[in-house]
């Protein structure tokens, strides 16, 4: 088994490659799994925001407020000690969907409000013309105008507080229904391990691109090459042996990104559906060898192979929703990353979330597969055809 | 003797083409991935509000009150178009047809007295549809309270529900610049990091253990510093000119405007050129393992890319908010947060206090490599 061995232990020079990777994806899955939410599901909810208040005022009206909100909002209060309102840090935390929306309560609103004053006496931020600005400042204001009607009509503060407070409450019930007859929508997800699983594909296929073809890459070495050929062992047992070795990598490099899926999925909602992602994992890992083994083929230079991989890599994740999911997509993209096998794997991920354990084995499922194997196969042929026309080329 | 060993360092740059590769074309690519990505997303804000439309069935005769409000809501604005786009159906199923055709977003369909909404699923719309139902029956709530407990004040209330009353202010910065140009700037600052291999190149023709022309370097009795100067400012150069393709090549070809004057964003990308190549000077002083030389510039650009919103954008200001000195500490944060200050408020304190980081980062950079570089030697006793 020497050249087992030897491809095994070549890999070794790889190591602070595939930790930084691996590590990239740890905390990218950690994140994501925190912030992630589904819009499909069966009964309605209404959507809860984060917003951030900069309660200056301190008052009953404005506790009564941030008290109103918060029973549907996810709300944060903001550190009010500093008379200096940071704006620019607020709107930083605004721009990148830290929270929605933030609200600033200026020190003399409730006095304002009594007094008639009242005119845009709060301010807010939040994205240019956005649907959840608008949902947030209608809330506000229907709030505040009961508060200033009741107030107008002779009620005290007190009271006027009160009444706006339950009857807000009584009238915050509609009748909403959601309608569909969209099979996707059956299952009800408000948080899924299919995530960090579609995550896997850019940092899985990132390491086993990368580590393989350049493996590979140093097996195609003159040295090494000769080395090799001279021992007594037969070109069939040292292919066998090389296969071995790299399905082995292979499967060891998938595993570990199954394996952290699955501890930080434990509690999700989905997690029984673990076998499935685990065998789109696998033909992930397939694909991954073969555009190793087609990278391999051009080029084993290791700065080549790092670029390669990147370019392929990065480019297939980015059209195929890796990291955008393929919604916010245009049309167009989408039909043309169809044409890619990530996006496959992204689906079959999107598929085994929103379908039950006894309807998920669908012509969908496995045609989902066999196009990520199909893909396997294109780039191991056309690995093949460049490395025999390269050898005829060479002599 | 400066300018021949900066125009030798030039030529053994431009010859290779794996560098010349990296360091053009892999960012043009990226940016075309990104743009055909989420492109769309930055010319049209996902979060934007858009007109809803929305199906009005009256299921057992029109209520004229919520009807008017609905109305009044389809009304263009002055701040955006229009709130609600109203179609009215003889028939729920009908609307229902129209729901799962996605013509519509969502249907009020009113009978025995309440009004339903349906939608097709959660979302923004959805509540924001819901909203309307809400703040219509909170009036109707207080219209009634105030009826039957203070009739007296009835012009008050009606008064106050026709005023049109608004509480609350946007505090606008104007910036005009897309959340998602934020993936650009990262990818320019991983392009300007990619500098460190050419620079880890420079430093594996210089030096006698790494390459044959490092052996005939050594032996010359040229100035050592000044080779490394040259390589360095030849480096920069071929750094700056590529980061220079893909600003004009986003601005002008892919139409996404960078936020700032287009000299000024070239401008700031040379010194982030500088910076990368001082990075690669220091990796290229520190290792002397040929391997380690192409994985370790590759691995600190990734991970500096990454945690400055590369694949994840808005992961910047979660370690702003939990641990600001490490953006401070990460050249592609810094980098990418000087464009960010630039674009969305200007040239700030904190503007020119990224750019003051870089240089720093310049200077402690090659200094350090300097330390390391001189007298070296390679015996092995």
């Amino acid at each position: 088994m020497t050249v087992f061995k030897a491809t095994l232990l070549s890999l070794r020079s790889f190591l602070s490659t595939i930790i930084i990777y691996f590590l990239i994806f740890a905390i990218f899955a950690i994140v994501r799994a925190k912030v992630s939410y589904n819009t499909t599901a069966d009964l309605y909810k209404d959507t809860s925001l984060d917003v951030a208040v900069l309660d200056l005022d301190n008052s009953q009206l404005s506790n009564a407020l941030i008290d109103y909100l918060d029973s549907s909002q996810k709300i944060t209060k903001l550190d009010s000690n500093n008379e200096d309102i940071n704006y620019q840090a607020i709107n930083d935390n605004i721009r990148f969907e830290i929270y929605d929306y933030a609200i600033i309560i200026p020190t003399d609103f409730s006095e304002a409000i009594i007094s008639g004053d009242y005119q845009d006496k709060l301010e807010y931020l939040a994205s240019a013309n956005s649907a959840s600005g608008y949902l947030i400042s209608e809330k506000i204001n229907t709030f505040l105008s009961d508060v200033k009607t009741y107030l107008d009509c002779g009620y005290s503060e007190e009271d006027a507080i009160k009444i706006s407070l339950e009857q807000v409450e009584k009238t915050d019930i509609v009748d909403t229904k959601i309608y569909s007859n969209d099979s996707y929508n059956s299952v009800t997800n408000n948080a899924s391990i299919s995530y960090s699983f579609v995550f896997s594909a850019y940092s899985c296929l990132m390491i086993l691109t990368v580590c393989i073809a350049s493996v590979l890459g140093f097996l195609k070495n003159k040295d090494s090459k000769d080395r090799i050929s001279v021992s007594g062992k037969s070109f069939a047992s040292r292919n066998n042996e090389l296969i071995l070795a790299v399905f082995l990598i292979g499967l060891g490099i998938t595993l570990c990104f199954f394996i952290y899926s699955a501890i930080l999925g434990r509690k999700q909602p989905d997690f029984h559906m673990l076998l499935f992602y685990g065998i789109n994992e696998f033909f992930l890992m397939l694909l991954g060898l073969g555009i190793a083994y087609f990278i391999c083929s051009i080029t084993s230079n290791t700065n080549l192979i790092n670029m390669l991989s990147n370019m392929i890599v990065l480019s297939l994740s980015f059209l195929c929703g890796v990291f955008v999911p393929s919604e916010f997509m245009s049309e167009a993209v989408v039909k043309f990353s169809q044409l890619l096998p990530v996006y496959w794997f992204v689906d079959c991920c999107k598929y085994i979330e929103h379908h039950d354990f006894s309807n998920i084995l669908s012509s969908h499922f496995f045609e989902c597969l066999l196009i990520q194997l199909v893909y396997a196969i294109i780039f191991f042929v056309a690995g093949i055809i460049i490395n025999k026309k390269r050898e005829q080329y060479a002599y | 003797m400066f300018f021949r060993f900066f125009s030798y360092s030039l030529k053994q740059l431009v010859r290779m083409r794996w560098l010349v590769g990296w360091n053009f074309l892999f960012p043009l690519v990226l940016a075309s991935a990104f743009y055909l990505g989420f492109g769309n997303m930055i010319k049209d804000d996902p979060n934007r509000l858009d007109t809803i439309e929305v199906a009005y069935v009256a299921g057992d005769g029109i209520n004229s009150n919520f009807l008017s409000v609905i109305n009044e809501l389809s009304k263009e604005t002055e701040d955006h178009n229009k709130i609600l786009d109203i179609t009215s159906f003889d028939s729920l199923d009908e609307a229902k047809d129209a729901l799962n055709k996605n013509n519509i977003d969502g249907i009020y369909y009113q009978h025995d007295d309440t009004i339903e909404v349906i939608v097709s699923e959660n979302g923004l719309n959805s509540t924001s549809l819901s909203q309307i139902v809400k703040s219509y029956q909170n009036y109707q709530a207080s219209f009634e309270k105030i009826l039957s407990e203070k009739p007296e004040e009835i012009n008050t209330l009606m008064a106050n529900m026709e005023s049109n009353q608004s509480f609350i202010k946007k505090h606008d910065f104007n910036t005009g610049v897309s959340q998602y140009m934020q993936f650009f700037y990262a990818l320019l600052a991983m392009s300007s990091l990619f500098g460190s291999w050419i620079s880890t190149a420079i430093m594996t023709n210089l030096c006698a253990n790494l390459s044959e022309s490092g052996k005939r370097f050594e032996i010359a009795p040229g100035h050592k510093l000044k080779a490394i100067f040259a390589g360095i400012l030849a480096g920069t150069i071929l750094q700056a000119l590529s980061n220079a393709v893909v600003i004009c090549y986003v601005e002008y070809v892919l139409g996404l405007h960078w936020g700032a004057p287009i000299c000024m964003v070239i401008a700031i990308t040379i010194l982030a050129s500088a910076l990368g190549i001082s990075v690669g000077t220091l990796i290229g002083s520190i290792f002397k393992n040929q391997l380690a030389l192409s994985m370790v510039p590759l691995a600190f650009t990734m991970t500096c890319s990454f945690f400055s919103g590369l694949m994840m954008g808005g992961i910047q200001q979660i370690i702003q908010n939990f641990c600001p000195l490490l953006n401070k500490i990460n050249p592609a944060t810094v980098f990418t947060d000087s464009l960010y200050q630039l674009a969305c408020y200007g040239k700030t304190s904190a503007y020119y206090e990224d750019l003051c980081i870089m240089v720093l980062m310049i200077g402690l950079c090659l200094a350090i490599s300097v330390l390391i570089l001189r007298r070296r030697n390679y015996d092995s006793i």
